[in-house]
């Protein structure tokens, strides 16, 4: 401890002899400090509050939930010591750590849950994402007002260190749900003593591995190792200093001169950097599909929506369009992401060939014998001003040109305006991305069940709901996951009721010291183990 | 004076309600709403969110409810993020970007005057022609490539200043010489042109034939009323460069207000998309009444409060 007082002292010295710039993102790196990029002013630090990842992996260092994940995604325990299941899957019985401490020294208690899952599943705390909490026993009757009285929800504190949760519904995934930043904890004396608590470094208290130490809004945050976390022998980073850089460019000079230590590369470098393996490239649960509205001609018609499928190139929009490492895909669930009894995409397999302009050919020709046509009608696409919406949207207007002699417009539009013109179907074919919350793959397959609030591709297949009711109840694991591979095979391998094109990808440069930042498909980073190596 | 003045505030409270309302209307004709995106957020959540943000009242309950709280100064909180409310956010960011346009503007404003004059005197020869092509380009090159430039030279290569972000004057030099170009190219022309037109005018070449030396008559008569012209745009270009530049903050990381204009409107952050309306608006209606009363010291043939010229 005295050594290491020491030696901040020396290196502040020598800091001061260098005439270095006192601002923490340029100055040289004290011996366990990690600099990143944060991009802008987070919206906010309320765990229930916040709705962007930016934001959520700076939570997710801040906070700690009932469980977390090891470096493969699995789930360990986090201010939970310990827990048991029902043989149902409905009830489960939390044992709180003791030495579970907020960073004020108060006691991380069972209490502290109850009021912060109840707060956020208040409609007037209007939590963004407090979706992921109705999986709890009448969470959602109380969000929509329908239940007025909290002790109705299936929550209970039985004592200081004894949490029960009841669902609804077995849920497998729940366990990996209570690590997400969304349903992270917020200590309730200080809450209810001062509501704007989040808004300052002063009042900020939290339980994770780090606290916050300093924020100077739009301009830097400084977290620094929390010496009240149960674990902070194992917490071996000093500080996280994040500069709020917006322009990626900047970043990445920033990262080339230094000042930085993990940035993403902007978009035209991506390509160089992974070819020359300077750049770490892994899967984000997010697919990127076109979608077709089933229920305007010509889409309403499966092979004209398999010919269209079919003949685009994948490989060459990811390779040499977007050139960020994306994964073409051959499914509709996004590598990276798991069934609950593994990863998804694995188990089922490819659904069709990439780039199969023979076969495209054929079943267009059929698909338009079938309506009683001889050539494809002019196409519109509408997409979202996004650079990747447009790359994509272009891409695919060049293929189909290429290989079906489609003739589509582009129509491009402002991206809230977009999706709100999607929403709302005013559409006929459109390209469009959707990502998953949590892992597991039920995340992302309602969205097409007959009539669903997000089935904006008005697609509709009886024996499709079947499967994914079944799937929803099914408390056996391989039983759950056949009947999701099952259903995706219809969607998919029957019906294409839409074009996938790719696993998302998320690109990073990072400095090679820097050991131990643990990055999953769906969650945000964790920083707890890392390490700078000398 | 103080009738003057006293009638043009009042006339500025008007356009500043008028400029209010039509951005109301227009931002709310805008289609989509801040809760909308590709994340499937339930329509539960987002009614809850709706009436978080009292977007569920009627519009006319809005636009009242807002005039109220300008009304006591209160611009309200953002609904992109609650961490500050508005006024904060105003508060902290525009002597940010006021101290980068300003150096930006003396930069602009002394550059451009000599530029101009440069130019002039040397009308249709070499140094004209150099001082318009430095003002061309100016004009042509965007800030951002000047910026990007500037960062790649001056601080990865040379390591003379910081890439980016905000602390020290060291910070500034970047930015503020790529915030002027453009303004500094548009002052040269500007005075050129009417410094031209000065110089043919029969009071100079009295002033020359009187035995006036060039420079004194320059210098001493024609600048005066060939700087006009300048002081007119100076209002405006004020404004403008005040509120910053959202491509120069967003190069640089710099703090300031200039990306309140333009991310508030793809966020439809109504009450800041409002805001920004107001601050600008405010700045703009100064700044053309004080152009106003200095057009009166620097010519005193205009007179403020109307009374005939004789």
């Amino acid at each position: 401890m005295a050594q290491r007082g020491v030696l901040a002292l020396a290196l502040t010295g020598a800091l001061v002899l260098a005439g270095v710039n006192p601002v923490p993102v340029t100055s040289a790196p004290a011996q366990q400090v990690m600099r990143i990029n944060i991009q802008g002013e987070p919206a906010s630090l309320d765990p229930a509050k916040i709705d962007n990842r930016l934001a959520g992996t700076i939570a997710k260092q801040l906070f700690e939930g009932l469980t977390r994940l090891d470096k493969d995604g699995n789930v360990i325990p986090g201010v939970a010591e310990r827990w048991t299941m029902s043989a149902d899957g409905k009830a489960y019985t939390f044992t709180l750590r003791r030495n579970a401490r907020w960073s004020n020294g108060d006691p991380v208690t069972a209490q502290d849950f109850v009021y912060s899952y109840r707060r956020a599943l208040d409609a007037k705390t209007g939590a963004p994402l407090v979706d992921n909490l109705f999986f709890i026993a009448n969470a959602e009757q109380y969000n929509s007002g329908k239940l007025t009285d909290p002790a109705q929800l299936g929550l209970r504190a039985v004592d200081d260190y004894t949490l029960e949760i009841r669902l609804h519904t077995a849920a497998p995934f729940f366990l990996k749900l209570l690590g997400f930043f969304s349903v992270m904890p917020v200590n309730a004396k200080v809450e209810q003593q001062n509501p704007r608590w989040m808004n300052e470094a002063s009042t900020f208290v939290s339980n994770g591995a780090f606290r916050l130490a300093r924020w100077e809004h739009e301009r830097t945050m400084v977290l620094e190792r929390n010496p009240n976390y149960w674990a902070r022998d194992r917490v071996r980073l000093d500080e996280i200093q994040m500069a709020m850089v917006p322009n990626m460019s900047t970043a990445y000079q920033m990262f080339s001169a230094g000042q930085l230590d993990i940035t993403a590369p902007p978009a035209e470098l991506t390509g160089r950097l992974i070819a020359e393996k300077k750049a770490l490239v892994f899967p984000e649960a997010r697919t990127y599909f076109v979608r077709f509205n089933n229920k305007v001609s010509p889409f309403t018609n499966a092979n004209i929506r398999k010919a269209l499928s079919l003949a685009i190139n994948r490989e060459g929009i990811t390779r040499r369009i977007l050139q960020g490492g994306q994964i073409p895909l051959r499914g509709f669930i996004p590598h990276g992401l798991s069934s609950g009894t593994g990863e998804f995409r694995k188990q089922a397999g490819d659904l069709y060939k990439d780039n199969d302009t023979q076969r495209a050919r054929e079943l267009l020709q059929q698909g338009l014998k079938e309506l009683g046509l001889t050539t494809l009608p002019p196409l519109v696409m509408r997409t979202s001003n996004r650079e990747i919406f447009t790359k994509i949207a272009q891409a695919v207007q060049a293929q189909w040109k290429q290989v079906l002699k489609a003739q589509v417009t582009i129509e491009t539009m402002e991206h809230r305006a977009f999706i709100a013109a999607v929403r709302r179907r005013d559409y006929v074919v459109a390209p469009y991305s959707t990502g998953a919350d949590y892992d597991d793959a039920y995340n992302l397959v309602t969205q097409f069940i007959t009539g669903d609030f997000y089935n904006f591709t008005e697609y509709g297949n009886p024996e499709y709901d079947r499967l994914i009711r079944a799937a929803a109840v099914e408390t056996n694991g391989q039983r759950r996951t056949q009947f999701m591979v099952d259903a995706e095979k219809i969607l998919i391998e029957r019906d294409m009721a839409i074009a996938p094109l790719f696993t998302n990808t998320q690109v990073f440069v990072q400095n090679p010291k820097l050991k131990n930042v643990y990055r999953y498909a769906v969650a945000e980073e964790d920083y707890r183990d890392a390490f700078r190596e000398p | 004076m103080i009738v003057y003045l006293a009638r043009r505030a009042l006339m500025s409270l008007v356009t500043l309600w008028l400029i209010i309302t039509l951005t109301f209307v227009l931002m709310h004709a805008v289609p989509g709403d801040p809760f909308i995106s590709d994340a499937r957020v339930s329509p539960q959540v987002m009614s809850n969110l709706r009436a978080y943000y009292g977007l569920d009242q009627p519009l006319v309950v809005q636009y009242v409810r807002y005039l109220a709280r300008l009304v006591r100064l209160d611009l309200g909180r953002s609904i992109k993020s609650e961490v500050r409310d508005i006024n904060q956010m105003i508060a902290e960011g525009l002597p940010v970007s006021a101290v980068l346009g300003l150096e930006a503007l003396l930069v602009a404003v002394t550059g451009g005057v000599s530029l101009g004059i440069l130019a002039a005197l040397g009308h249709n020869r070499g140094l004209d022609y150099l001082a318009m092509g430095v003002a061309i380009v100016g004009i042509s090159v965007p800030s951002f490539i000047l910026a990007t430039l500037l960062i790649h030279v001056l601080a990865v290569r040379l390591e003379l200043l910081p890439v980016g972000t905000w602390g020290t004057w060291r910070h500034t030099v970047m930015p503020a010489l790529a915030l002027a170009l453009a303004p500094l190219a548009y002052v040269a022309r500007l005075t050129r042109s009417s410094m031209l037109d000065e110089l043919s005018q029969d009071y100079v070449k009295a002033a020359l034939a009187r035995g006036l030396s060039r420079s004194r008559a320059i210098l001493g008569h024609a600048l005066r009323n060939a700087l006009l012209p300048v002081v007119t745009i100076l209002g405006p270009l004020t404004a403008a460069v005040l509120t910053g530049s959202f491509v120069i903050e967003n190069i640089f990381g710099i703090p300031g207000i200039g990306k309140i204009f333009v991310l508030s409107i793809s966020d439809r952050d109504y009450p800041l998309i409002l805001s920004g309306a107001v601050v600008y608006s405010v700045l703009l209606l100064t700044m053309n009444l004080l152009v106003d009363l200095v057009y009166g010291i620097v010519d005193p043939r205009i007179r403020l409060a109307g009374r005939p010229l004789r």
